[in-house]
């Protein structure tokens, strides 16, 4: 059983909590119309060995949702943090502006001295260029619809 | 008496003497005995059969790694299976037999399956039954025997008459294992100020020092540590208890044996308690597992672990053997052996190494040890028991070098070495790592501190002193990351006795005793609990199962109760020495929980029957049961189902409930649906995000059917929304789907989508739900209904409006699931009650009928309105037919990927309804066929929901099927393979009941 060091709660049992899938992976804006990166990010995964950024939710405590930073083959968990943070900070960057002031990190431990052997190079966001050369399907034409 | 227990010594109370039960036979014992020190010293020496060959067995350890001495314990409801005699404390009315024997241990009929034996090598089952002779008559003949003859133990029969308790606990530091490293941790931490939890599975705290001579040096040593660490307010001490699991984050799953020492619990006592207990930080000090030796016979009753013979001696008083015979290649022994020859025993020690410095050889001249360097024993001689061993003379490695010599002995004491009880350790951390120089596999480093730290003989610490002090050090590291000071225990360390005969520190490492060529003299067990032998191991290195992982799988060592703990090693050894290979190559299998058996029932804990899992009752369920409801389990809702009054059984209940509210009025209780408040100023944008359909145009006072979808593009949920102020919105989901629902719309609102100002709150439980449906609702609701205008033009369809009833505020949506008029009220749960029973007080006259959800479910296929059943997370909005509803003005969650390509494949299966021909009706499940050619693969789709329509005048079903809407007016066959039913029946349309709605919107 894992325990989980929720930013509202404090330390709490893995059974509080429900897997919420890889956190690395950004939803595209909603008005993408493209179907590949729609595919990308509900179907492709990587699956490291060593660090993980996966989504939890304290369902039955805050019902906030996290983003945890695990290790896939020791179970350690390094950070975790509100979603809420997370996106606001991305987007923040995204836009150019400083990162507004928000909950800090939990990481309860110094930060980890690994051994190279388990430790997988942190994930690099998934590179849109490489999807590029896969050919890209045609979009289905949408169907009939009434108003 | 020709027992053999010594007339003073030991750690037992003689005060209390107590009678036990060994297969019918009293067997007298006393307080602080176990089930298998009290048979030896009765001599009981044959107390069990072996697994496979039923060959005769004796106690073979003192301890949790007993291969041998398993029994059925107590009986009827109480009856425990392979229960371990070492680890069994004696006490009044202990009732104990033998298993895997019959008619008897003595005259064992199984036995002759030992006679049978060259032909139960390994790889016996896939040779002999996979393959041509697999499904034959002759297997079938076979199993059955097999079935009689295989197996450890009988299982219990009856229901577990006791009760077991589950405990979530916290502590600073656990320290598993109360012998001197463990002691020496706890008492450390301790002294620092830490809360300690310290764990031990024997009955009595001190691990080793218990095998001691009491009263002596050793003696001193523990009874001022425990009585210490009894005395320490911040020290909990669980003895009789099994650290079985290490888990993640320093979670321990611990098994606390509360009252497996008494005859039946204690009143108002569990049988056992299951610990979930949470670690700051951990010490383990799991003491080490001494390992047999491969000779011919080595499973004989008398044939024991050494270090097991000076328990027995010193701890239960009980001399094992008058000629004891020992065979090993460490100091250890001339422990045992002085040990032993001090008790009165004729002792013969062969020590396979060629040479032991002279201190040792005097000291075992003093003590009157016959001793014998570089020999082993070869055999053990005797039938059930031992009288004899063959001697012979041997090289480092165990071969044999010259003539052989038999000595009569009576009991054989081996020790092969050492094996670290690295178990828990692996478990969290894998594969241990091999120390040359100890000849075992230790933890290794793990890098980052993970607060769980290994010490004293399991951390291949040898002796005393150094055990101590690594128990000391360890804890020490372990209070230092608590942030407190360590504290010091140099006094402790210092008192600790120096050992008589560990001269040259170096391990024993005697494997096995044979021929020149390396082959076995004769049957020489690497596992004992599973009868593999030398020859099996051989064997499957000669088939190619050289790999540790395919060596276990394929003769099974190590797979039996025991998990191979005094087995794993000699079998890896052997195989590394068939390859040619060193012990880390040729590698080691990691080790899983648990430790030792765990009782299902202490997993269980209290949730049991009818706390098997939580209930969810709707505020009305009371009077549901009151009224006669027959109650069904939806989730973990229960729901009324029908009720006993509409009809005998369930289909004429139905049948005649659903017919009622087309033609009167009924009620039913809605109050599963998922419920959820949302609020904000972005609360229309979100729905119009997450539903298909648009919402910005939606007016305060009025409520409009959604779709969701998932991500992927296939339908996810469906349900009603009301708008309650400009900036909140009622949102209603399935039963089934709530929790998913509201979980997905956090995750949106939280990630995606965090700019949104918009809240979403479950409010499923405080309002209760309860829709009237039906040409009368409206004139029952007005007569009823306070400060609400019901009429037709003040309230149409898709509107809400609030109200008073029988006092209580209430919010009336008018919104049609059974295709009737009909209205839902929504009220505070707390007034549910006083509303059910107004509107039953005033239905009389408009013929109100309550209703269960068969015939709610009757009502809406009738109506073709979509469930559970045809949403089964497979299907799109164009299989369901509500491709129209989804908005091309605005994007919505799955909007994109609801337009691949496969999913307009024209084979795809669609939503249809069935007219079912004939009096049966279908059953859900049912696969489509054409009307003619072969009943072959899946059909053309399936049944989805059936049902009986006393409207229609026939059975009726919603099916999911090819180029469905393509096919109105087609014959087909619906077939249910399981029940052998072939039905025909015509395609329609799914909307069979006033498809243009003018009931619900009259």
């Amino acid at each position: 059983m894992l325990r989980l060091e929720c930013p509202i709660c404090g330390l709490r049992d893995e059974s509080e909590f429900s897997y919420g899938g890889d956190a690395s992976v950004t939803r595209p804006a909603d008005g993408e119309r493209a179907m590949r990166p729609w595919l990308d990010y509900v179907f492709c995964r990587d699956n490291p060995r060593g660090r993980h950024l996966e989504y939890w939710q304290h369902q039955h405590g805050c019902r906030q949702w996290l983003v945890v930073e695990r290790n896939t083959l020791t179970h350690e968990i390094t950070s975790v943090r509100l979603a809420r943070d997370v996106a606001r900070e991305a987007a923040a960057a995204k836009a150019g502006a400083p990162a507004s002031k928000t909950t800090e990190t939990i990481d309860p431990e110094p930060a980890p001295a690994v051994e190279a052997s388990t430790e997988a190079p942190p994930r690099k966001p998934r590179k849109r260029a490489a999807t590029g050369a896969r050919k890209r399907r045609k979009t289905t034409p949408a169907p009939e619809t009434s108003s | 008496m020709s027992g053999r227990r010594l007339e003073s010594g030991g750690r037992i109370d003689r005060a209390k003497p107590v009678t036990l039960r060994f297969d019918g036979r009293p067997i007298s014992a006393f307080r602080g005995d176990t089930l298998a020190s009290a048979l030896l010293a009765q001599d009981e020496r044959l107390v069990a059969r072996s697994f496979k060959l039923h060959r005769p067995r004796g106690v073979f350890s003192a301890g949790a790694e007993e291969p041998n001495a398993l029994v059925h314990l107590r009986a009827g409801g109480r009856h425990e299976p392979n229960a371990r005699m070492t680890q069994i404390e004696a006490y009044e009315g202990l009732l104990a037999s033998s298993q895997n024997a019959w008619p008897s241990l003595r005259a064992d009929f199984g036995a002759v399956a030992g006679l049978a034996s060259p032909a139960l090598g390994a790889g016996f089952y896939y040779k002999t039954f996979m393959g041509p002779l697999r499904s034959t008559r002759f297997w079938m003949l076979c199993e059955a025997a097999i079935r009689r003859a295989a197996g450890m133990g009988r299982p219990p029969r009856d229901p577990d008459p006791d009760a077991y308790e589950k405990v979530n606990g916290f502590t600073d530091l656990l320290v598993v294992g109360g012998g001197p490293s463990g002691l020496a941790a706890a008492l450390a931490a301790a002294r620092a100020g830490a809360e300690v939890t310290l764990v031990e599975q024997d009955f009595a705290l001190g691990g080793s020092l218990l095998s001691e001579p009491i009263g002596g040096a050793h003696d001193a040593l523990l009874i001022p540590m425990r009585a210490e660490l009894e005395a320490a307010p911040n020290v909990r001490i669980l003895t009789r208890t099994t650290a079985f699991g290490a888990y993640e984050s320093g979670v321990f799953g611990l098994i606390e044996r509360l009252s497996d020492h008494h005859t039946a619990p204690p009143p108002g006592q569990p049988r056992q308690r299951y610990w979930v207990m949470r670690a700051r930080q951990a010490v383990l000090a799991a003491g080490a597992i001494e390992r047999p030796i491969g000779f011919a016979g080595n499973d004989r009753p008398g044939v024991m672990l050494a270090g097991a013979m000076r328990a027995y001696l010193h701890r239960f008083a009980v001399q094992v053997g008058a000629k004891i015979v020992l065979s090993g290649a460490s100091d250890d022994l001339y422990e045992v052996a002085a040990d032993l020859a001090a008790s009165g025993a004729e002792v013969t020690l062969c020590d396979a190494r060629a040479e032991a410095p002279q201190t040792l050889i005097d000291a075992m001249r003093e003590a009157g040890v016959s001793h014998r360097l570089g020999w082993a024993v070869a055999k053990s001689q005797g039938a059930r028991e031992i009288e004899g061993a063959t001697l012979v003379a041997v090289d480092a490695e165990g071969r044999a070098l010259g003539p052989m010599e038999t000595v009569r002995c009576d009991a054989i004491g081996v020790s092969g070495g050492w094996t670290p009880a690295v178990h828990l350790w692996s478990q969290r951390f894998g594969k241990p790592i091999y120390d040359q120089a100890r000849d075992a596999f230790l933890p290794r480093p793990v890098g980052r501190d993970q607060g769980i730290r290994a010490a004293g003989r399991m951390a291949g610490a040898e002796t005393l002193a150094a055990r101590l002090k690594s128990g000391a050090g360890a804890s020490a590291a372990a209070v230092t990351a608590l942030g407190l000071q360590p504290a010091d225990i140099e006094d402790v360390v210092d008192s600790s006795p120096t050992p008589r005969f560990c001269e040259t520190g170096a391990p024993g490492r005697l494997r096995w005793v044979v021929r020149t060529d390396g082959a076995p003299f004769g049957k020489s067990f690497v596992d004992l609990q599973h009868d593999v032998t030398l020859s099996d191991v051989d064997q499957a290195y000669r088939e190619g199962y050289v790999s540790v992982e395919h060596l276990k799988r394929y003769t099974t060592t190590g797979m039996a109760a025991d998990q191979g703990k005094t087995a794993n090693m000699l079998a890896l050894a052997r195989m590394a020495w068939l390859r040619g290979a060193t012990i880390p190559e040729a590698g080691t299998t990691t080790f899983r929980p648990p430790y030792t058996g765990v009782a299902i029932g202490a997993l269980a804990g209290r949730e049991v029957g009818r706390r098997l899992r939580p209930v969810r009752r709707t505020p009305l369920h009371d009077l549901h049961e009151r009224e006669g409801a027959e109650m069904t389990e939806v989730g973990a809702w229960m729901r009324p189902w029908w009720y006993r009054a509409s009809g005998a059984d369930l289909v004429e209940a139905y049948v005649a409930e659903a017919a009622h509210v087309r033609d009167y009025v009924g009620m039913v209780d809605v109050s599963t649906l998922g419920k959820i408040a949302v609020q904000g100023p972005d609360a229309a944008e979100f729905l119009n995000r997450v539903y298909v359909n648009g919402w910005k145009s939606l007016a305060v006072g009025r409520l409009r059917y959604g779709v969701m979808l998932r991500e992927d593009g296939f339908v996810m949920d469906d349900g009603a929304t009301a708008r309650l102020a400009e900036h909140e919105y009622f949102m209603s989901t399935t039963t089934a789907q709530a929790a998913k629902v509201l979980s997905m719309a956090e995750h949106l609102l939280q990630t995606a989508w965090a700019d949104l100002k918009t809240h979403v709150t479950s409010v499923t439980d405080e309002w209760a739900a309860i829709a009237v449906a039906g040409p009368n609702a409206r004139a029952l609701l007005s007569s009823v209904c306070r400060g609400a205008d019901l009429s037709r033009d003040a309230l149409p369809n898709n509107h809400w409006t609030e109200a008073t009833l029988s006092g209580a505020p209430i919010r009336l949506h008018r919104m049609s699931y059974s295709g009737e008029l009909a209205y839902e009220i929504y009220v505070r749960s707390g007034y549910a009650q006083a509303v059910w029973s107004a509107l039953r007080a005033a239905g009389a006259p408009f013929q109100l009928k309550a209703y269960g959800t068969e015939a709610m479910g009757a009502l809406r296929i009738e109506k073709g309105h979509i469930a559970g059943a045809e949403i089964d997370g497979r299907t799109t909005l164009r299989d369901l037919g509500l491709e129209r509803m989804a908005s091309r003005r605005k994007p919505f969650v799955g909007g994109v990927l609801k337009n691949r390509d496969a999913l307009f494949d024209p084979e795809r299966p669609r939503l249809v309804g069935l007219r079912i021909r004939g009096e049966a009706g279908a059953q859900s499940g049912s696969l489509v066929f054409p009307k003619k050619g072969a009943l072959e693969g899946h059909g053309d789709g399936w049944v989805s929901s059936v049902a009986y329509s006393k409207t229609l005048g026939g059975h009726i079903a919603l099916a999911l099927v090819a180029r469905g809407p393509d096919r109105m007016g087609e014959e087909v066959r619906v077939v249910n393979f399981v029940g052998e039913q072939e039905l025909s029946a015509e395609i329609v349309s799914p909307h069979f009941y006033d498809p243009d709605g003018t009931r619900q919107n009259g």
